[in-house]
């Protein structure tokens, strides 16, 4: 373990920004984003940034390749390899996303190129959490306030700054630049104090055995009754650190254009509407079960875990109270 | 290599089958094609327009170009239609798995199609014809709207109906003209023909409606369910398991299906 005192940061991420982009939590009207950090002051006190991780390494909308030509003389190309960058501030949960998001798209047959190239030009430096938000559930869902998965180097805040300890190797190469900000220093218990953080709203809730308690659910009449409050607005997915389901799309003008890929929701009603109208989820019902049976059990059987962090942005966003601590809470009076 | 990125092909030739349907004899620039086999898809790319994943109707073991018969009916099929011989397309697969056929020697076979979903039967049946020997009767029912709209016309009045103990059985919705064959519903024509299941599997494709029905017919006739096979066919994005749209539950038709057995779609949640 290495301390790094707390004014030495911006020269560590001026140091990573010669080779790299770098962002950094940033206070935007009251708000803290993950932004791109050109000097200014960053962000401390917040719990979770509005945006997760994700749309930094899985952008909301990116270029597949570009095409120009016409019918009969045509050419490709691929969208060119993504720049360096260097994200610090975020968090366990959030940084756990990511790497279930890896999971979905480097695993199996088929590696997602576009990912892996991005996840591979990144680096996690991730924050861990010393006090917990209104809608932190993360316990409840396996990740823990200083949860590794998904980080290259590990921020833990003590009283004069942060323990620092690299995750990957990507993280050891990171720390070797700035190696002259770290020096050397014992745990002082900075780390235990993240490990041990209590998650108040995920003692409230009952994720034991839940795959295996939901068996059989699909047909309960309760997901009609909770659809019926849903706007498919999608806004859940859009602030999820690990919803990953995107649209690929074609724009072009004249004789040039791009296929893109862009973030998209199963909460939205034309999801799966094909041409010739058949659509096999036309009730808000069936979409709403989706989703969340999607987090709570068909992530579980395909990849061994929750395809939820509990980093509470739906608990706070969705206008109408459908989010996981709702259903949670009512899985757990309804379900036997 | 970026699975989602396509490979450039030529369109060859374009035969039309029905007033809405049209064949499209592909061939990739490059490679001039891949190995696939028989229930496998690919996805199509009109650049601009965008992408869709189309049954290969083809059959790999004839080394012929990649045939896909389209049916217009959304954005990628009616900019197919508009197409012409020698025009560009993208084409990248082949996505999702096969028939079982490694299962079927010395078996009856039964093929139930309906519409354009004859495509995917098609490339099975040819490759089973092809290798007539390894399987017992063949008995192929298919239907259409109208006798017009029953695609390719040849193999079904003349190339299929002279292979040896191999009958074609066929039915429209609605006669017009000098039609003289049958006129019934797919699913009320099989149970009249009444095949019987001993030894046979059955394989059906078709519009959902239809494959709903015709599964429940088989199991009047008395076809257990894995001795029932059908494709599915859902929205698709990428192709590649990784845009979350096809699952039917835990399972992803790109990756899993499309070929499913009645026995393991009943494991499944019925929303296709």
């Amino acid at each position: 373990m290495k301390l790094m005192r707390a004014g030495a940061l911006p020269r560590l991420l001026e140091t990573l920004g010669r080779q790299a982009q770098v962002y950094a939590p940033a206070t935007e009207d009251g708000l803290v984003l993950l932004r791109p950090w050109t000097g200014q002051a960053i962000a401390t006190s917040y719990v979770n940034p509005v945006n997760s991780l994700k749309g930094l390494v899985y952008p909301q909308t990116e270029a597949v390749l570009e095409f120009t030509g016409g019918d009969e003389n045509l050419s490709l190309r691929e969208a060119p390899a993504p720049a360096p960058q260097v994200v610090f501030g975020g968090r366990p949960c959030d940084a756990a996303g990511l790497a279930l998001i890896a999971q979905v798209l480097l695993e199996g047959t088929f590696v997602d190129e576009l990912f892996r190239r991005r996840r591979e030009a990144t680096t996690v430096l991730t924050v861990a959490c010393r006090e917990p938000g209104p809608y932190c559930f993360c316990r409840a869902m396996g990740v823990s306030p200083a949860d590794e998965r998904g980080s290259d180097v590990m921020f833990y805040p003590a009283d004069d700054g942060y323990l620092v300890e690299a995750v990957t190797a990507r993280g050891e190469e990171a720390l070797q630049a700035v190696a002259g900000l770290l020096a050397p220093a014992p745990d002082t218990g900075a780390r235990d104090a993240c490990r041990e953080l209590r998650i108040p709203l995920a003692e409230k809730l009952t994720t034991d055995r839940l795959a295996a308690r939901l068996e059989g659910f699909f047909e309960h009449p309760y997901w009609e009754q909770v659809a019926r409050r849903c706007r498919s607005c999608g806004t859940c997915a859009y602030l999820c650190p690990t919803c990953y389901c995107t649209a690929i799309f074609d724009t072009s003008r004249g004789t040039r254009g791009r296929r893109l890929r862009g973030w998209d929701s199963c909460q939205f009603k034309d999801f799966l509407l094909m041409a010739g109208g058949h659509n096999p989820r036309p009730a808000k019902k069936q979409r709403v079960r989706n989703r969340f049976l999607h987090k709570l059990s068909y992530s579980p059987a395909n990849h061994g875990a929750y395809g939820c962090v509990g980093c509470g942005r739906c608990v706070e966003k969705c206008p109408a109270d459908l989010h996981m601590v709702a259903v949670l809470t009512d899985l757990g009076e309804v379900l036997p | 290599m970026n699975p989602l990125v396509p490979e450039i092909a030529t369109i060859k030739d374009i035969i039309p089958e029905t007033g809405d349907v049209k064949t499209f004899v592909v061939e990739p620039d490059n490679t001039g094609s891949f190995a696939y086999r028989p229930g496998q898809c690919a996805m199509v790319s009109v650049f601009g327009v965008g992408e869709a994943m189309i049954s290969i109707t083809s059959t790999a073991a004839r080394r012929g170009p990649l045939e896909f018969s389209v049916k217009r009916v959304g954005r990628v099929s009616g900019a197919l239609h508009e197409a012409e011989p020698g025009h560009k397309v993208g084409v990248r697969g082949p996505y999702g798995n096969w028939f079982p056929l490694e299962d079927w020697a010395g078996r009856n076979l039964l093929f139930v199609g309906g519409g354009i979903g004859l495509a995917p039967l098609r490339a099975l049946i040819n490759h089973c014809l092809d290798e007539r020997d390894r399987y017992g009767r063949v008995d192929i029912v298919y239907g259409a709207r109208s006798p017009q709209d029953l695609c390719f016309k040849r193999e079904i009045m003349e190339n299929w109906p002279r292979v040896k103990d191999v009958g074609v059985h066929l039915t429209v919705d609605a006669a017009n003209g000098d039609w003289q064959g049958a006129v019934a519903l797919v699913p009320h024509f099989l149970e009249r023909l009444g095949p019987s299941p001993e030894g046979t599997v059955a394989v059906t494709c078709g519009p959902p409606i239809m494959i709903k029905y015709t599964l429940a017919s088989l199991t009047k006739l008395g076809f257990a369910d894995d001795q029932i096979v059908t494709t599915l066919e859902l929205k698709m994005q990428c192709g590649v398991g990784k845009c979350g749209r096809c699952n039917i539950g835990a399972k992803y038709v790109c990756l899993d299906g499309p070929v499913f057995t009645y026995e393991q779609l009943k494991q499944l949640p019925q929303e296709y």
